[in-house]
């Protein structure tokens, strides 16, 4: 036992090892969190990251097992710790912010008894004072109005202030340390540049912090140190700038690569072979006009059941031009899926129309469309909700070839090439979806999209799933198709890097309306919008690193 | 806002239990009419074999007017039924509605005792095997499967002879005092817990996986404790969302534990109403635990609301 | 106990109650009906009536035996009247327009008021007690479960992403209906038919025991426990057995319920 080493050291782990059977999920971890700094923990999903960090505060299930050379917190051996040695450190000295905050709150309880339950749990004070605590972690991570706010409900609140609750709750009892497992992911990129500017202050004020995500540039905007986590194993660390300005390791330089705010626009982001796909081209010629998807004052009302009427769209227009990418950026909530969905004919608009090739599609009565519709893909953020889970991607791929046309013989045959050209091997054929990867899902998604040879492609999120590498690579694949196919590509995200990266022109959505459109290079130089320039602020920036990027 | 809130759910309410309540006098009177046999027998045929006398038969069809045209007796019926008045049983000169005031005090006591002994063992036990290995979850759900499916007749008879005639310890039957009430609740309350455990248990299980649980015991809960502030709750929820089905169980359990224990109670005149077919008694009886599921129903929905707000964004 | 071994026991009570439903002669040595009142009341373990005999002296065995076929044939029978009726209900509403569904869905609501013996009491009350008119009372009395049940995952389904998204792939409406709505929305409804069997059989059981079913000398379990609860201080076996012969066909129901909703999902 060495109490009384440095009273700064927080977290000193060595060789840390977690298995489940013979199976090593985690692979020998070193590293060290001291007060005032923030540890970032980087890796993709079944990295290890996740149970790295819920082993500093012993929560990992019991069929775990862990070792360790050395695993000391605040100066103590934590290595045969029990439970209840744990659960005195929990919430008092180490403060816990899980992945969603919607999750991570009891929705049956209001904030208010929420932030309170660390108090609760370890009897610190007596009511008047908790609810004192309580308010001052409130005011603390800038919750308005704390008094009044804090008797809703978590899922009352927009997401950034739930944010800002839950990291009030694991700061209510003033822990030394505090653990962060993706506190920023599936936040729109104007309140995840708050959330991080809130977690930076925290570290100023003393609280040492370890931020575990998948996102390299966030971490590297927080983080003074940098471990990069692989398949359980750390392929490299250090301090941030020497990691993401000189790295040593092939996983981390492909990482960075793959960043698609970082590559030049239109380059390469992963290194996968991408075969031909020009079978599948559309074979109707057309000659009238060039705009393929022409959508004119959209307007779209919901009805809740209370009667109250909620404007979700409002005066959109645009033309998705014949070849073009098109990007459509929104937060969450600003009505790009409802979009989505009048353009696909799957929502009738309460005004204005959509037209395809110069043609009537939504205002066609669904019998008149339902021929049309092979001409129009969507490629949505979830396949496995898209596919029947009962079919095989077999029968998925079959089914619409028979769409496209495609005779009963041939459709083996197609099937095969169609999953050949989405980088597919054809074992595949006989799997059901649910059993492949996130990945290996959204290319039979494409893959299916292009069985009815279509001439537009809607593509609702389709990497906001993925990993950084695998959203690489379709994002890869994606633009070898539309360049190979000459397909028109109408790309909704909330990534403005992706947009960036991808599309030839793009349209900012905000509460319904589309408040900028034009060209990529010149929106993006140039914003004119306050929303568009807030939304260009926010996002992270890779500190450190080399400045390749134009 | 909460004062219309409740205003609309008492007329909601209202307006459900008139739907019911004439769909139930309604198929009811059809039943009556429509099968072969009954009305024709009490028209024509001798019912003192069921302790009619023929002067009994004549108020009977006067009262009901069964020599009117059918449109007429059923506008009757239905109005009569609206305003509260059942009818006459055909067995007892009495009002079907005083006959069912008498019996439904034991039949709501066995009611109240059963469900409350089936939630306070289920959740015990549930909560007791959530964190328990194979063994004891193997084990947990074979005694499931077993408990749902002993039919609660025998299950009633199975108790009365070890626990009554082997050891003594219960009366056999009767419904004198709290000690009579222990076996014909357990027989309706032990197949009910099985039900419950099989819902609640996986409803846990999900739940102490959930975010919210984690983080309560990141805040530094007791596991146990976290069960019963957090996940407990939640897993309640889809049991109180299913208290239809169990109200079918315990009026169908009423009916056979009653008679099987010499019980009082509302099941037991159902059974010799219809064993004597006293048509108006057993029609009566539907009436009621219709329009009582309704009412229970439509609390149970408004409940849940209360608990998990959510329900109404959806 | 593993999942595999239960349903293994699921399964061989199935097939020993399929037997003895369609040749109980092979395993029942003696006539369920024909009374011998010399051996009247022969304890447990007696040579040739391992399980004695009734007040009848009727081999106990053998009229267990016979037991299973009015039970399943109540089980299926009933089954089979609460399935058809439930899913086609449920296929006008779910498939039909607002107003039908609407309607549909109303009604359905207020049968499903009725607890469910109580709609069967009723009918026999009308149509008197025997084998058939409890079939038929159970079976009818089922129907609005099973409606309700297909109608909800009609629309579930219905609005689910997938069949929205085979919408906007070009299926059409015919073709989503046969080859997406429908096969996933019987999955469920196919689990709850086998837990019906089983609930059907109990029901049966317990309206015999009241009296309401079959009339003797038919061998029927819960004919037999209600003949046994004279004897139940002194030759509790009696009652003992019919009551394990209506747990175990419940049981095994219960079980093929659970395979099927695993190989569902």
């Amino acid at each position: 036992m060495n109490m009384q080493t440095d009273p700064d050291m927080l977290a000193s782990i060595e060789g840390l090892t977690i298995s489940l059977g013979q199976t090593r999920l985690v692979q020998n971890i070193s590293f060290t969190i001291r007060r005032g700094q923030c540890v970032g923990l980087v890796g993709e999903s079944g990295s290890g990251k996740s149970l790295t960090s819920r082993a500093l505060i012993g929560l990992n299930e019991a069929v775990l097992v862990q070792s360790a050379r050395r695993f000391e917190l605040f100066g103590e051996d934590r290595r045969t710790a029990r439970e209840a040695d744990w659960r005195l450190l929990r919430g008092t000295r180490v403060g816990y912010v899980l992945q969603d905050a919607l999750g991570a709150f009891d929705p049956l309880k209001d904030v208010f008894t929420e932030v309170r339950e660390t108090l609760d749990a370890h009897r610190q004070g007596d009511r008047t004072s908790r609810r004192a605590m309580v308010l001052d972690a409130l005011t603390k991570v800038g919750f308005p109005e704390p008094e009044m706010r804090s008797r809703q409900r978590s899922w009352e609140l927009s997401g950034g202030l739930r944010q800002r609750a839950l990291i009030a709750s694991a700061i209510v009892a003033a822990p030394d340390l505090l653990i962060a497992d993706e506190p920023t992911t599936a936040l729109d990129v104007n309140i995840q540049a708050r959330i991080v500017q809130l977690l930076a202050g925290l570290k100023s004020d003393g609280m040492g912090l370890l931020f575990v995500s998948h996102d390299l540039a966030v971490v590297s905007s927080i983080a003074d140190y940098v471990v990069v986590m692989h398949e359980g194993r750390v392929v490299e660390q250090g301090p941030t700038a020497e990691v993401l300005g000189d790295p040593k390791d092939d996983y981390t330089r492909m990482l960075i690569a793959a960043m698609p705010a970082r590559a030049p626009r239109g380059s390469r982001l992963s290194s996968v072979e991408l075969p031909p796909v020009s079978r599948f081209v559309s074979n109707r010629t057309e000659t009238s006009t060039d705009v393929a998807l022409s959508a004119r004052d959209l307007g779209k009302s919901y009805v809740y059941p209370d009667g109250s009427r909620v404007r979700v769209v409002s005066d959109v227009s645009f033309d998705l031009r014949r070849g073009e990418i098109l990007g459509l950026v929104g937060g969450s909530g600003s009505g790009k899926s409802t979009v989505v969905k009048i353009c696909m004919g799957l929502v009738d608009p309460d005004e204005g129309d959509v037209a395809l090739f110069g043609q009537p599609w939504t205002r066609l009565p669904e019998r008149a469309r339902t021929p049309l519709r092979p001409r129009i893909q969507l490629i949505s953020q979830d396949p496995l909700g898209a596919f029947d889970p009962r079919w095989t991607v077999r029968r998925l791929l079959h089914e619409a070839l028979e769409i496209g046309a495609v005779p009963l013989r041939e459709r083996d045959g197609q099937a095969e090439q169609l999953l050949h050209s989405v980088g597919l091997k054809p074992e595949l054929l006989d799997r059901l979806p649910r059993k492949m990867s996130g990945g290996q899902r959204q290319r039979v998604a494409i893959a299916r999209a292009l069985a009815t040879r279509p001439d537009v492609l809607v593509c609702d999120e389709p990497v906001s799933a993925l990993d950084v590498s695998v959203q690489a690579q379709i994002l890869d694949l994606l633009s070898h198709i539309q360049r190979e196919i000459g397909l028109s590509i109408l790309f909704i995200s909330h990534d403005l890097g992706v947009v960036r990266h991808l599309c030839q022109r793009v349209m900012v959505m905000q509460k319904g309306e589309i408040v900028e459109q034009g060209e990529v290079e010149q929106v993006f130089a140039q914003p004119r919008h306050d929303y568009t320039r807030d939304l260009l602020a926010s996002i992270p920036q890779m500190s450190g690193a080399r400045a390749d990027v134009a | 806002m909460l004062r219309t809130i409740r205003e609309s759910f008492l007329f909601s309410l209202f307006l459900k239990v008139v739907i019911v309540t004439w769909a139930a006098s309604t198929i009811t009177f059809i039943v009556m009419h429509a099968t072969p046999g009954t009305y024709a027998d009490i028209l024509t045929s001798d019912l003192s074999q069921y302790g009619i006398s023929p002067e009994r038969r004549q108020e009977i069809i006067a009262a009901y007017g069964f020599d009117r045209p059918v449109w007429q007796q059923y506008l009757l019926y239905v109005g009569n039924v609206f305003r509260g008045d059942l009818g006459m049983s055909y067995a007892q000169s009495q009002p079907v509605g005083q006959i069912i005031a008498g019996q439904i005090g034991p039949t709501m006591e066995l009611a109240f005792a059963s469900i409350g002994l089936a939630l306070v063992t289920a959740v015990a036990v549930a909560v007791v095997t959530v964190r328990a290995g194979w063994f004891g979850q193997g084990l947990t759900s074979v005694l499931e499967v077993v408990v749902v499916s002993v039919p609660s007749f025998w299950l009633g008879l199975v108790l009365l002879t070890t626990l009554s005639f082997g050891l003594g310890w219960f009366p056999a039957s009767g419904s004198q005092g709290l000690w009579s009430l222990v076996l014909p609740a357990a027989t309706l309350a032990i197949p009910m817990a099985g039900t419950f455990v099989q819902i609640l248990r996986p409803e846990l299980q999900n739940e102490v996986q959930a975010p919210y649980f984690i983080t309560a015991r990141a805040r530094g809960r007791r596991y146990y404790s976290a069960v019963l502030r957090h996940a407990l709750t939640h897993a309640m929820l889809p049991i109180l969302t299913l208290s239809a089905s169990y109200f079918a169980f315990l009026v169908s359990g009423a009916v056979i534990v009653e008679n099987l224990f010499g019980r009082p109670g509302v099941g037991r005149i159902m059974l010799n109403a219809v064993v004597i077919k006293d048509v108006p008694l057993v029609s009566g009886i539907v009436i009621l635990s219709a329009v009582a599921f309704v009412v229970i129903n439509q609390s149970v929905d408004r409940l849940i609301l209360w608990i998990d707000p959510r329900i109404e964004k959806r | 106990m593993s999942q595999k071994k239960l349903l293994l026991i699921g399964g061989a009570i199935w097939a020993l109650l399929l037997l003895a439903a369609l040749w109980p002669q092979l395993i029942a040595g003696y006539d369920p009906i024909q009374s011998n009142p010399l051996r009247a009341l022969k304890p447990l373990g007696t040579e040739g009536h391992w399980l004695g005999t009734d007040y009848l002296g009727r081999d106990v065995w053998s009229r267990l035996v016979h037991g299973a076929r009015p039970a399943m044939l109540m089980g299926l029978g009933a089954t089979a009247i609460a399935l058809v009726g439930g899913v086609l209900l449920g296929l006008i509403a779910g498939l039909g327009g607002k107003r039908l569904d609407t309607f549909l869905n109303g009604a359905f609501d207020v049968l499903f008021a009725f607890p469910d013996l109580l709609l069967a009491l009723l009918m026999i009350t009308m149509l008197g007690a025997g084998n058939f008119n409890a079939l038929l009372a159970i079976g009818i009395s089922g129907i609005p479960t099973f409606a309700r049940l297909m109608r909800g995952e009609i629309r579930r389904i219905r609005n689910s992403e997938f069949v929205m998204s085979s919408t906007a792939l070009g299926v059409s409406r015919r073709a989503n209906i046969l080859r997406h709505i429908l096969p996933n929305a019987l999955g469920p409804v196919v689990v709850l038919a086998s837990l019906f069997v089983g609930r059907a059989i109990t029901y049966g059981a317990s309206l015999s025991f009241l009296g309401l079913g079959p009339a003797r000398p038919t061998p029927e379990w819960g004919l037999m426990l209600a003949d046994a609860q004279l004897y139940l201080s002194m030759m509790p076996w009696l009652a003992i057995f019919p009551g394990i012969a209506i747990t175990l066909s419940a049981a095994a129901s219960v079980i093929l319920a659970r395979a099927l909703r695993r190989t569902a999902e």
